[in-house]
């Protein structure tokens, strides 16, 4: 045996190496993790596909997505539709990753000189993407389309200096800032739903006596971050983000701070939580559907997560109107969600517009609206939703989105925000001051500029 | 006879090439030009967001501004408070669990699998046993402080900042120790028996026949098992990034390297995420330069 074990060991190691070599020379797209993909033919082969267009069939359109399969389970069937009737200019193919590595695919698909036609990003990096010059400008296409959008929804479609005003990408849905409520322990305790912080306090006063927390929310993840975007939109606006992160005006301006003021009264006053404080959205929910709070606070895409684990018999809605100001400069707080662009250096321009055409398009825009509770951005698409707090959000959403109304954290850096979201955490917790958060935050800002 | 002499050392040669050229090329091709490239970069104002070739040269402005950056000097300090607590911690345990196993059990074998068994679960095992231990609602360690009358002291573990960074030390403290208990049973099972039992006939107790017999012998093996902690403590990522991401509050647990990843793939700053990374590495590096040469010294 003993004679035998010098050759095994070496016939191992030739193995071990040639395994290695065999995985060298691939290209990329071989070697990375294949995605999810649904298109009409999919049992069509790549040299299949590579002929038809060779041979003058119609382009294919490869298309990047973020999420999984599931979370637009309408898309595969509609596209597979539209890839079946051959009046159509182009075949879509939807590669969906899920969140893992999809960043990183997005970013090796941008760099390279084949990219997508159409990718989806999120405001985190849709921004960044934008100001490189690494997206398509969309005006012409869209206004080609005659879609009547919400004013809102292209109001900042572009980077945070964009001067003149481009669009680089389709928000996908919007979500508002929105505090839920439990119906039945506002009826049980024949409580109003409170328009404005006086009653807002009033009404938490009561459910506090009567062993309910008021408010809860997720301080550990975004959905805190959430109320203080209506309050800024309502009192600041979301102009002078943008002023911020061009250098022309401060986040820790009097301005800023009287608007995180308004958060840190609610937390002192007990309508938040403090406990709310060490809670993720999950926490917060479970809080909130266990009947333990009566409202909780984040944004209208979170309704989705409330009826995951919510019992059948638990009736909730979102309050309508709920001003923090007396002269608010806009009604509701809006994030459009991610954003579905066009790489600059697209081969086949067109091709890609004609697959943006029909993914954003009437037919299958109502159909996320029906099917999946989305709001979109055409208002008038928005008639099939049915979801109580949704059709409440939508109705707020009419013909009141404006630039003013834009998402305080989709207008700052990632670092800005993840500086912006601890600081409430902590001054929720009581450690800290609005003003020393939003210092803190300024101070971030400027030495991110500074490293860049 | 030159001839054989030749041929055998020619054939040794090759034998070693067959052997090494496996762990050389992925050594190389996975560490080695990684950390040569993100060195490189880390010279660059590249974001990592478009080509390489489109990033100018900065000199040495990223290893400049790390002398302002507020996060790191939190980031600094959290790893040096998680490492002193982990190497004050993980060897003594490590010897203690190696020295009762060695003395005190008769299935050493089916103990030795127990206590090594943190060890080989992933990670992210690891990560969804301790938040769940730690959740404040229904976590087991805020169940049992109930149990014993100091439901008080229960609190969100991972999301207090006051506790988080403790409660990740001892998930990691937990994971690291049966790694380093396999190296000090090893080193014990190789302390001469004679030795130790000329102690004892000497009149030494347990005490002074580990202090004076026992921990000199295995010497070697400590400042391995020190050396290889304090490495790890400066490559700490996978627990923090994935029990609290750095939070809560203002930076609590965030760690030197999960800050580099954070700025070079989420605030898309990567010239300068890689010159924290590189920074990490030489210091690192030099740390365990000097280790070894007062240790050989000592020697």
């Amino acid at each position: 045996m003993k004679k035998y074990s010098k050759w095994i060991s070496i016939l191992m190691a030739m193995t071990l190496t040639g395994a290695l070599l065999a995985g060298c020379g691939k290209s990329t797209e071989e070697a990375a993790p294949q995605p999810e993909q649904t298109d009409a033919a999919p049992e069509e082969s790549v040299e299949e596909g590579q002929e038809a267009e060779t041979t003058g069939e119609r382009p294919e359109v490869r298309v990047l997505i973020k999420w999984a399969e599931s979370q637009i389970e309408n898309w595969p069937a509609l596209v597979e539709e539209y890839n079946a009737d051959t009046s159509n200019p182009v075949t879509i193919k939807l590669e969906f990753y899920g969140s893992e590595g999809y960043d990183d695919k997005v970013k090796t698909e941008l760099m390279g000189d084949d990219p997508a036609g159409v990718v989806q990003l999120m405001k985190t990096t849709f921004n960044e993407y934008s100001a490189n010059g690494q997206l398509q400008e969309l005006t012409p296409f869209i206004e080609g389309q005659g879609w009547d959008y919400n004013k809102g929804a292209l109001a900042w479609a572009g980077p945070l200096n964009n001067e003149e005003g481009g669009v680089y990408g389709i928000p996908d849905f919007a979500n508002t800032s929105c505090i839920f409520y439990n119906t039945a322990i506002f009826e049980e305790l024949e409580l109003d739903v409170p328009t404005n912080i006086e009653e807002l306090k009033a009404v938490s006063k009561t459910l506090n006596d009567n062993g309910y927390k008021a408010i809860v929310t997720g301080a550990t993840n975004w959905c805190a971050s959430d109320l203080l975007a209506k309050v800024q939109a309502q009192k600041v606006g979301a102009d002078y983000l943008v002023k911020c992160y061009n250098g022309e005006a401060k986040y820790n301006d009097s301005s800023m701070v009287e608007s995180l003021e308004v958060i840190k009264d609610l937390a002192d006053s007990n309508v938040i939580d403090r406990s709310s404080a060490d809670y993720t959205d999950d926490d917060a929910i479970a809080e909130f559907t266990m009947g333990n709070a009566a409202m909780y606070t984040a944004h209208t895409g979170m309704a989705s997560a409330i009826d995951a684990v919510k019992d059948d018999d638990f009736a909730y809605d979102v309050i309508e109107k709920m001003n923090f100001t007396d002269d608010p400069k806009t009604s509701v707080s809006v994030t459009w969600g991610s954003m579905w662009c066009i790489p600059a250096n697209v081969a086949d321009r067109e091709a890609a517009e004609a697959a943006l055409a029909f993914l954003f398009g009437e037919k299958v825009q109502k159909s996320d609206v029906e099917d999946l509770g989305k709001i979109v951005n055409v208002d008038a698409w928005n008639a099939g939703l049915t979801h109580p707090a949704l059709t409440t959000a939508s109705k707020q959403l009419e013909g009141a989105g404006t630039a003013d109304s834009f998402y305080l954290l989709d207008m700052v850096s990632a670092k800005v925000l993840d500086n912006m979201n601890k600081g409430i955490q902590e001054m929720i917790q009581g450690k800290v001051s609005a003003q020393e958060v939003l210092d803190n935050v300024q101070a971030v800002w400027e030495e991110e500029c500074s490293q860049k | 006879m030159n001839k054989a002499k030749s041929k055998r050392k020619k054939r040794a040669v090759i034998r070693f090439m067959a052997f090494s050229l496996p762990a050389l090329v992925v050594y190389t091709l996975f560490w080695m030009v990684p950390i040569v490239m993100s060195a490189g970069i880390s010279f660059t104002d590249w974001t990592g967001m478009t080509k390489l070739s489109e990033s100018s040269f900065i000199g040495l402005k990223n290893y400049k501004n790390l002398f302002s950056d507020s996060i790191l000097k939190i980031t600094i300090r959290n790893n040096l408070l998680y490492g002193l607590i982990t190497i004050l911690l993980v060897p003594v345990l490590a010897f203690i669990v190696a020295y009762m196993i060695e003395n005190f059990t008769r299935k050493k074998a089916l103990f030795r699998t127990v206590a090594y068994l943190p060890a080989i679960l992933p990670s992210i095992v690891v990560v969804m046993l301790w938040k769940w231990m730690y959740n404040p609602s229904y976590g087991l360690v805020n169940k049992i402080l109930e149990a014993i009358g100091l439901g008080n002291f229960g609190t969100g573990w991972l999301t207090n900042s006051d506790t988080a960074l403790y409660a990740v030390t001892a998930a990691a403290v937990w994971k690291m120790v049966p790694t380093y208990f396999v190296l000090f049973m090893a080193g014990l099972q190789s302390v001469s028996k004679d030795l130790t039992e000329a102690a004892v006939l000497d009149g030494a107790g347990r005490m002074q026949v580990i202090r004076n017999v026992i921990l000199p012998s295995i010497n070697r093996i400590t400042t391995i098992v020190y050396i290889l902690i304090f490495i790890d403590v400066f490559r700490v990522f996978d627990l923090i990034y994935a029990m609290t991401n750095g939070g809560p509050g203002y930076y609590n647990t965030e760690m030197i390297l999960t800050y580099g990843y954070k700025t070079t793939f989420t605030n898309s700053n990567a010239g300068y995420g890689m010159a924290i990374t590189t920074t990490l590495i030489l210091f690192a590096m030099l740390c365990t330069g000097v280790q070894l040469y007062f240790q050989s010294r000592k020697e």
